[in-house]
């Protein structure tokens, strides 16, 4: 076989201008493939992330809309039921006008400061007497159950002489610090489930203690030392 | 007869079999070329209509958090009734002496007239009670009563006495 003037066989040559563009092509294919697919498909689950979070989003702002009618009222109810600082004074207040509804006399109230429960609920417990018919003191014993905040009985103790019954009541009443944070915007919310729907009718059907703000009467002095 | 004629120089000439491979080569890479700019355009075509899909979306999901911020008022009361709910439902679970108290009851309310509780201690693990039965038929009514209706799993009978004048007088400790 004849060479060509480079040196190399014209066989090869030929040979190698025809491939060339073979070689090129599968060349770029592995660029674009390595380098094109790969930005695709990193855009491609950008986008099934940003959707992810869209349906979240989207679920949480309709929840948000559907709740929000009547969360303020509910929250009101669950925050005198447990609230975020020890509730003595409102379960002595509703202490009293059970007594009164009921024909007992409440005597004796002390109050202690209360531990830290092990759910985490901070107890305040309050101890006192009262006397009246059995009837009467079981009757204010259920009554303990309906009022706010939430008071458990934790111990009786009952003495009977001549149908009066003197009972020595221990109830524990609960408290705990409100959340500080919420989650971040993009974690999703769930809507109450049946279990929290039933608690929180109960909780609204609580007694709700009374506190009055006693206004000042008459014209108010607004300079007390008379300048 | 047609006369085939080869220009080319000798020096160039290929063998026939040689002639067809490169020929299969050249067609092949005309082929990959094409298929190589229609794989490149089909490419870049998805990649932009997803990127433009991608800042829609992107859009979205920003409209969507402004509009979640603008209600973080409903947020936190919702955070904060579930917190409360949480706490409501663990309370309930919490030691309580109410089921005790109601469980003894009825009992106390079926005792006849001339019997007596002169003292009761209730709380959330058991009923322990003093009373007091002028004859033998109350008391007996009284335990044939605790017995039938199996409402307390254990009944401890922890003292019994007997006066002439003051009848019967039970120390019952009751268990659910």
């Amino acid at each position: 076989m004849e060479k060509a003037p480079t040196g190399i066989p014209e066989n090869v040559k030929q040979v190698i201008t025809a491939a060339a563009p073979i070689l090129v092509v599968i060349v770029l294919f592995l660029i674009v493939g390595k380098f094109g697919i790969s930005k695709v498909i990193k855009v491609q689950s950008e986008i099934k992330s940003a959707q992810k979070v869209e349906k979240t989003l989207t679920q949480k702002l309709n929840l948000l809309k559907t709740l929000s009618a009547d969360i303020s009222l509910k929250s009101g109810f669950v925050t005198t039921a447990v609230p975020d600082s020890n509730p003595s004074l409102a379960t002595i207040s509703q202490m009293k006008t059970l007594a009164v509804e009921n024909g007992v006399v409440l005597s004796g109230i002390k109050s202690s400061g209360g531990a830290q429960g092990s759910s985490g609920l901070n107890e305040s417990l309050v101890n006192f007497s009262i006397e009246g018919a059995r009837a009467q003191v079981f009757v204010f014993l259920d009554g303990l159950a309906n009022i706010s905040p939430i008071t458990v009985a934790d111990k009786v103790r009952f003495s009977e002489t001549a149908g009066l019954v003197k009972a020595d009541l221990s109830v524990k009443s609960y408290w705990a610090p409100y959340p500080k944070t919420i989650p971040s915007v993009t974690t999703p919310i769930v809507d109450l489930t049946s279990s929290e729907k039933n608690i929180l009718t109960r909780v609204s059907s609580l007694t709700q203690p009374i506190f009055v703000g006693i206004q000042p009467s008459g014209e108010v002095n607004l300079s007390p030392f008379g300048e | 007869m047609p006369i085939k004629l080869n220009l080319l120089p000798p020096e160039l000439e290929v063998s026939k079999g040689l002639g067809s491979v490169l020929k299969t080569l050249r067609a092949l890479g005309v082929i990959g070329i094409v298929a190589f700019l229609v794989f490149g355009v089909g490419v870049g075509a998805f990649f932009i209509v997803s990127t433009i899909s991608l800042n829609g979306v992107n859009a979205s999901v920003t409209k969507l958090t402004s509009q979640i911020s603008a209600q973080q008022k409903s947020e936190q009361q919702i955070v904060l009734v579930k917190d409360r709910l949480a706490k409501i439902a663990s309370i309930q679970d919490s030691p309580n002496s109410l089921p005790n108290q109601k469980a003894i009851q009825p009992y106390l309310d079926r005792l006849a007239p001339t019997s007596s509780v002169s003292e009761i201690t209730i709380d959330s693990k058991s009923v322990s009670l003093r009373v007091n039965f002028q004859t033998n038929s109350d008391l007996s009514a009284f335990i044939e009563s605790l017995q039938s209706a199996d409402v307390f799993k254990t009944v401890k009978l922890t003292s019994f006495s007997l006066s002439p004048t003051a009848g019967y007088s039970l120390d019952i400790n009751a268990v659910k």
